[in-house]
Parts: C-alpha cells; sequence; structure tokens
C-alpha cells in the first residue's frame, strides 16, 4: 500500500532528516512509528500522504510513483488515506459534525445524518455534534479528528501522536478504536513516543514497532 | 443674388454624380452642397470616438480584472488555513477554487447589474432627439439597442471569472 525504497527527506537549508529509508505497509498491518521528538516521525507521516515528496529514493502510494502524482492525485489519495493530525486542523466556524464530514463534502459524496451520528456515537461524541471545535477537551477534539479520520472508509490510517494531549484513559480509548479499525482490515500506522500506549497493545493487535534513530528507520525487535 | 433650392431627398435618395453632371450642363455656375464636406469631419470624429469608447470598455475589463485578481488573492490569503485544511481533507484545487470563483462571479455580477441599470435610467432621462437645440440630444438607445448595456454584466461575470480562477490556481499551488 506504502513503500518507501531508499527514501531520503531533507528540509531545504538542513540535512537529510530521514535517510535510506526502506519499508513497506502491508495491507491490514499495524504499526507503531517511535522515536525521540524531532526524530522525524511527522515528517515520514506527511510523506505516507503526499504532503511531502522524497529528496531521493522511490516512494510508492497505492502503487503510484509519487513523483508521477498531479495535485489531484495526491487528492484522490488522501480520501483513501485517513490522517489524525497532531494538531487535529479543525475548521473553527463549523461545527463537529460538519467538520468531521468536510471529506465527504470536498469529494461530492452526500453525508447522510444518520450515519454522520452512528460514527459521532461510534467516537462517544453524540452529544457534541453542533458544538465548535474550540468547545471541545482535548480528547474530545482527537475523537473527533478520528472521526473525520475514517469518514471516507480509508484503506490506511495515519495518526500522528494522537495521545499527546490526552490523559492515559483517554489515550486507552483512542487506542481501542484504532485497534477496531484494524481489526476491520485497516492499515494503521501510529506516531507517538508513548512506550506505554505500544505495551498497552500487547494482546490486543499484531502490531510492529518502527523506531527513527539517527536519521534511519528500524525494526524494533519482533511482533508485540 | 444666389438662390438656395432644398433638395428633398425620397427614401431610395437620388444619383448625386448625375445631378452634378446635369446642372453643369444645363446651369453653369451651380453648386450641388449635400454638406459631405462639413460632415466628413464630423462623421471621422464620431468614429473616433466610438474607437476610443471601445478602447475605453477594454481598459476598464483589464482594471477590473486586475482589482478582482488582487481582491481575490486578498481572500485566498485570509483563508489559507482554510484552505489547507481542504487540502488535507482531499478536497482537489477545482472544488477550492469553484467556492472563490462563485463568489467573486456573482458579485460582480449583481454589482454590474445594478451600475448597469441605474446608468440606463439616467440614459432614458437624457432629452430626447426631438427637443431642438440641444447639445446631449439624442443620444439615447433606440430599438434593440437597448439590448447591448444588458452585455456588461455578463461581461463583467465573465471577467470575474477568468480573473478569480486565474488567480485562485495560481495562489493555490503555492499555498500547499
Amino acid at each position: 500500500m506504502i513503500e518507501f525504497q531508499e527514501v531520503s527527506y531533507g528540509y531545504r537549508g538542513g540535512g537529510p532528516l530521514l535517510a535510506d529509508i526502506s519499508l513497506k505497509l502491508a495491507p491490514g498491518s499495524f504499526h507503531f512509528l517511535t522515536g525521540p521528538s524531532g526524530a522525524g516521525k511527522t515528517t515520514l507521516m506527511k510523506l505516507c500522504y503526499g504532503a511531502l515528496v522524497p529528496t531521493s529514493g522511490q516512494m510508492r502510494i497505492f502503487d503510484q510513483d509519487v513523483r508521477q502524482m498531479s495535485r489531484d492525485d495526491v487528492a484522490e489519495t488522501r480520501r483513501r488515506i485517513g490522517v489524525v493530525h497532531q494538531d487535529v486542523q479543525f475548521l473553527d466556524h463549523l461545527s463537529v459534525a460538519e467538520n468531521v464530514a468536510l471529506p465527504l463534502m470536498v469529494s461530492g459524496a452526500k453525508a447522510e445524518m444518520g450515519d454522520l451520528g452512528d460514527l459521532l456515537g461510534w467516537v462517544g461524541l453524540s452529544g457534541q455534534i453542533e458544538a465548535r471545535p474550540p468547545e471541545l477537551s482535548g480528547g474530545e477534539r482527537q475523537r473527533a479528528a478520528l472521526a473525520r479520520a475514517v469518514i471516507m472508509s480509508p484503506e490506511i490510517i495515519l495518526a500522528d501522536e494522537p495521545t499527546g494531549n490526552v490523559d492515559w484513559e483517554m489515550s486507552l480509548r483512542l487506542l481501542q478504536l484504532l485497534v477496531e479499525l484494524n481489526r476491520m482490515g485497516k492499515t494503521v500506522l501510529i506516531a507517538t513516543h508513548d512506550m506505554n500506549l505500544i505495551r498497552q497493545a500487547r494482546g490486543q493487535v499484531p502490531a510492529r514497532v518502527l523506531r527513527i534513530s539517527n536519521n534511519r528507520v528500524q525494526l524494533a525487535g519482533a511482533d508485540l | 443674388m444666389p438662390k438656395l433650392i432644398e433638395v428633398i431627398e425620397d427614401a431610395q435618395g437620388y444619383d448625386a454624380d448625375g445631378l452634378r453632371q446635369r446642372l453643369a450642363g444645363e446651369a453653369p455656375g451651380a453648386v450641388l452642397d449635400d454638406h459631405t464636406r462639413w460632415r466628413e469631419p464630423l462623421v471621422r470624429a464620431a468614429s473616433r470616438l466610438r474607437g476610443l469608447g471601445a478602447i475605453s470598455i477594454v481598459l476598464i475589463a483589464a482594471t477590473t480584472g486586475a482589482m478582482i485578481t488582487l481582491a481575490a488573492n486578498a481572500a485566498l490569503a485570509a483563508n489559507s488555513q482554510v484552505i489547507h485544511v481542504l487540502r488535507l481533507v482531499g478536497a482537489k484545487d477545482s472544488y477550492i477554487a469553484g467556492a472563490f470563483v462563485r463568489r467573486f462571479t456573482l458579485r460582480a455580477l449583481a454589482g454590474a447589474a445594478i451600475g448597469t441599470l441605474v446608468g440606463m435610467v439616467m440614459i432614458l432621462l437624457l432629452p430626447s432627439a426631438d427637443v431642438g437645440g440641444g447639445f446631449l440630444t439624442g443620444l439615447g438607445f433606440r430599438g434593440w439597442h437597448w439590448a447591448l448595456p444588458l452585455a456588461i454584466p455578463v461581461l463583467a461575470a465573465l471577467v470575474a471569472f477568468a480573473a478569480t480562477r486565474r488567480a485562485a490556481l495560481v495562489t493555490l499551488r503555492e499555498l500547499s
């Protein structure tokens, strides 16, 4: 689904942040991506949804070479990849329901209020359908972001530090939701530096841990 | 004493060259003056005025396009966060540009329609051609010519559409 072949990436004016990365996210797999702050976890996530193009190497998303993708191709690809962003990225003038339905709206699909209600119920936000994003707590915002990420029924879910600003109980709830999605056949990649969260996943899902260290991605041990 | 004879032509007009030849033969010294001498400079001036009018329309259209481009760029910059989020959730450039294009095109259409309506009322209020002696007489439209100003809102909308679409697509490529 997503394949890196000796991919390197560096921001302008700096050295390579990620170097010679080769990895493959297979359909239905569950991966954690760890590493210290600034190691390049968010950068690798951005490469995965086409927000960045590798400086060198070859990268394919859904069998498409990212260098050959037009802007419309990138937009189409993002409809197949649900992303929970680190900073959530909501439009504050829209309600939670409207924010969650944004991917449907921009793709020309019709949002069924019943389905939308079911989805918000699944993430525990039935009571906040008409609320504005600034009225939500950190955990509620993350769950709303997860609802928006999955509303298009994407094949891949990318979550960048989804538990970064929430308490442990909410972290477990979010992890549970992501595990449920994986059991539905979705490919999941979670960037986190929370090792407790990774340990918690033990027994629930056959996850692999990728660690970014010295600009490279290493597979940290066997399956959890 | 010179004699002045008024020639009133009918709907079929008259043969000026033939008349001149007959006058030369039958009344030497008689001159047929069909006002061409003093009318030609006026016709030339009128043609130039018409040309200047056309250039003015082009200049107004270009200025409108430039103003709309600036306004669209400002609107796009002010909404950069919205655009960023829309791109993240899979919006194509044509979708985002369409929202701006629709807004600016409708505004230009409405503004030009109001302006055109006011202008047509003002022209309607000008003195008519049958009021003698006035300088600004007979400047109004007659018959189907009243339909010509209706092209102004359409033209304004087309200019707004093209200017906004171009500005939006260029800016979107730079923004995300």
